[in-house]
């Protein structure tokens, strides 16, 4: 594998709330390469966004408290850096996009002001070339007519077209990383599909690194490299998605991958996991999925490490992945 | 068709008066759902797809009356809906009762689920308090919820269960129709799942109807019989399910269900994907003619000038299409 771009390793996030420590994420790692996409698999809860927060810095804290591990972006500790470091690092290097292209818009300035905004305070731009490449940016993103849309504002814009002005921010100052955080989920499924497509070429024009936080096995299956699920704000499964897809190890992804409800193929009794994913802020001691698991049994009571299987790249936290019975799924 | 339909909606128009602009009153109002047909057969599911703004909330609303219909009629058992005095519609609900999006917002914080539950038996007069108590926890029971658990407020239970909450109060008064609009789009996969098939197993068990409304084209074909797509007002190809997963002929069903990711990247990179371009346009202010033809790929001078009928082009449905892809359809399965 290519020098990762960036790397998290054992980060643990809680939330101290009045209800108790919530432990949102649990000793994540993972790295992430240039041109890569990595795509973070979760359901509500399962602490996919808060692990790309702590990586963007946007945590409020208090109640937030990064508990342990380490990111870091090149040779830069992001954890306890200077904010005048951190400044040159998320944002311009580390870019975000978000699920709600509404709120993350500002509603009373117009949406050229925002993007031109990226080139005045970070390169000093002036006025008129901060507009010119802002209006080239847009037209790089598809926002037709870049000229009038400038001096729109965001409630003007549809959807779909915020999401664009607000990848056209992020894409800016041309980073080397691009968060997004469940991008599409407010969209329809025709405007998602323009969105991804967008996303898709503009990494392949810039061999930036992806990482994609979704709950949607259909979006990641369509342009993921990598694949992480997380359950109860653990890792409980790592691989190539290709290997992934054809054989996921961990009784979760299992359960989740046969629960999805497809538009071919045979229409059989939908999958469903039985029972709610536990509370985070009252874990058990063991396995986290272990009251939902089909295969339980004693050793569940163990926490389990994340085990290599197969030759590959690929992971899964369950006891029963380590021996023979697992191999053969 | 032989079998009687439960719900025979006709013409279905409902507008809405646009306020502001300089004189008011002037600006024309924006028609949400511009002449729909729908038919749900008893004991069946008609799934009703489209994406935001294409009117299919507004269909169910205004079938219930929560918003009034401006035009049409919903003959139910025999008898139109929209011409019910206000005693006669409030017996008829009776047999209609609603399933809500949101099961957060839908169920009264203050109540508890035993409240909640009785609360359709309470307003339409029937059983002792006793009985009602005994019905709440069969009811839960039947919706695989603990019946022990009656006495607790709806923040005590997570969404999926607070949407089985919703599930059995609509189910309290034995419906013969049950309009769920976007019954799972809250919920988690996993989620999803349980309450999908609980729908199923409950419609086998009480024979009861759904029209189910839905933005998610996967989830609908899990549980419909017959399928309607929507777009901008109208519904653009109606069928059987597998007419339209199968066989889907008007652009827009193709490029919806081409839109849809598939969980297998193998498959996703073998599919080519028609993505459509542009946005939807405004119900202010639809094109002329054909309402998608300012996305379609086979749009012509005839599509801006004459409306499409909804009408069978020799596939075994009805499409409103002036350039249905038949041939295509059946080659690309």
């Amino acid at each position: 594998m290519a020098v990762p771009l960036l790397v998290v390793e054992d980060l643990s996030v809680e939330f101290h709330t009045d209800e108790g420590i919530v432990k949102a994420v649990s000793n994540m790692s993972w790295e992430l390469a240039a041109g890569e996409t990595m795509a973070i698999l979760g359901e509500s809860g399962s602490g996919k966004s808060v692990s790309v927060q702590a990586v963007m810095g946007l945590l409020p804290m208090p109640p937030a408290v990064i508990a342990g591990g380490s990111i870091r972006y090149g040779d830069t500790e992001l954890i306890g850096s200077e904010p005048s470091v951190l400044r040159n690092i998320r944002g311009p290097e580390i870019a975000m996009i978000f699920q709600d292209p509404l709120s993350a818009l500002n509603p009373v300035y117009r949406v050229g002001w925002q993007i031109a905004e990226m080139f005045r305070m970070h390169e000093g731009a002036s006025r008129s070339e901060a507009r010119t490449r802002s209006i080239d940016l847009m037209q790089r993103v598809g926002i037709p007519n870049p000229e009038i849309r400038f001096r729109q504002y965001p409630h003007e814009f549809s959807g779909g077209m915020r999401q664009r002005a607000m990848i056209a921010m992020a894409l800016a100052l041309n980073p080397k990383v691009l968060i997004a955080d469940e991008p599409t989920t407010a969209l329809d499924v025709t405007v998602q599909a323009q969105i991804m497509d967008l996303l898709g070429q503009i990494q392949a024009d810039t061999n930036m690194g992806l990482i994609l936080i979704t709950h949607d096995l259909g979006v990641v299956a369509s342009v993921a490299d990598r694949v992480i699920v997380m359950y109860a704000g653990r890792t409980v499964e790592t691989g190539d998605a290709e290997s992934f897809y054809r054989r996921p190890a961990h009784p979760y992804s299992k359960g989740l991958m046969r629960s999805v409800p497809r538009i071919t193929g045979p229409l059989e009794r939908l999958h469903s996991i039985d029972g709610t994913p536990p509370s985070v802020v009252d874990l058990p001691a063991g396995c986290a999925f272990a009251t939902r698991c089909p295969e339980v049994h004693d050793r569940c009571t163990e926490r389990p490490a994340l085990i290599q299987i197969g030759d590959r790249t690929r992971t899964a936290a369950c006891h029963l992945v380590g021996e023979p019975v697992g191999e053969a799924v | 068709m032989t079998i009687e339909p439960l719900l025979d909606v006709r013409g279905l128009v409902k507008e809405f008066p646009q306020s502001g602009g300089i004189i008011p009153g002037r600006l024309s109002p924006i028609r949400a759902v511009s002449g729909v047909d729908v038919q749900v057969l008893p004991g069946q599911t008609h799934g009703l797809v489209g994406e935001s703004g294409c009117g299919k909330s507004t269909v169910a609303r205004t079938i219930l009356q929560l918003d009034k219909p401006t035009a049409g009629e919903a003959i139910f058992e025999g008898r139109d809906l929209f011409k019910l005095n206000k005693s006669d519609l409030r017996e008829a609900r009776k047999d209609i009762q609603i399933v809500f999006q949101d099961p957060f917002s839908s169920l009264n914080p203050r109540m508890t689920v035993q409240s909640i539950i009785e609360e359709p038996f309470v307003i339409h007069g029937g059983a002792h308090k006793s009985e009602r108590e005994a019905e709440v926890k069969r009811l839960l029971k039947q919706v695989g919820l603990n019946p022990e658990h009656a006495a607790r407020y709806p923040h005590q239970f997570s969404g999926g269960q607070r949407q089985r909450v919703g599930i059995a109060r609509a189910l309290a008064l034995q419906p013969k129709l049950i309009i769920a609009d976007e019954p799972v789009s809250a919920l988690d996969v996993s989620i999803q799942a349980q309450v999908v098939n609980l729908m199923r197993d409950l419609q086998r068990e009480l024979n009861v109807s759904y029209l189910f409304i839905a933005h998610d084209l996967a989830v609908v074909r899990h549980i419909s019989d017959v399928v309607s797509v929507m777009y901008l007002g109208k519904i653009v190809e109606t069928g059987s399910r597998d007419d339209i997963y199968e066989n889907p002929t008007h652009p827009y069903t193709q490029a919806l269900l081409s839109a849809v990711p598939e969980p297998d990247p193998i498959l996703e990179r073998m599919r080519e994907r028609r993505v459509l371009v542009g946005d939807l346009p405004s119900p202010a202010d639809p094109p002329s003619g054909c309402r998608f033809r300012t996305r379609c790929w086979k749009a012509t001078e005839l599509c801006a000038e004459e409306e499409p009928a909804l009408e069978d082009p020799g596939v075994g449905h009805s499409v409103a299409c002036h350039h249905p892809e038949v041939e295509v359809a059946i080659s690309s399965r």
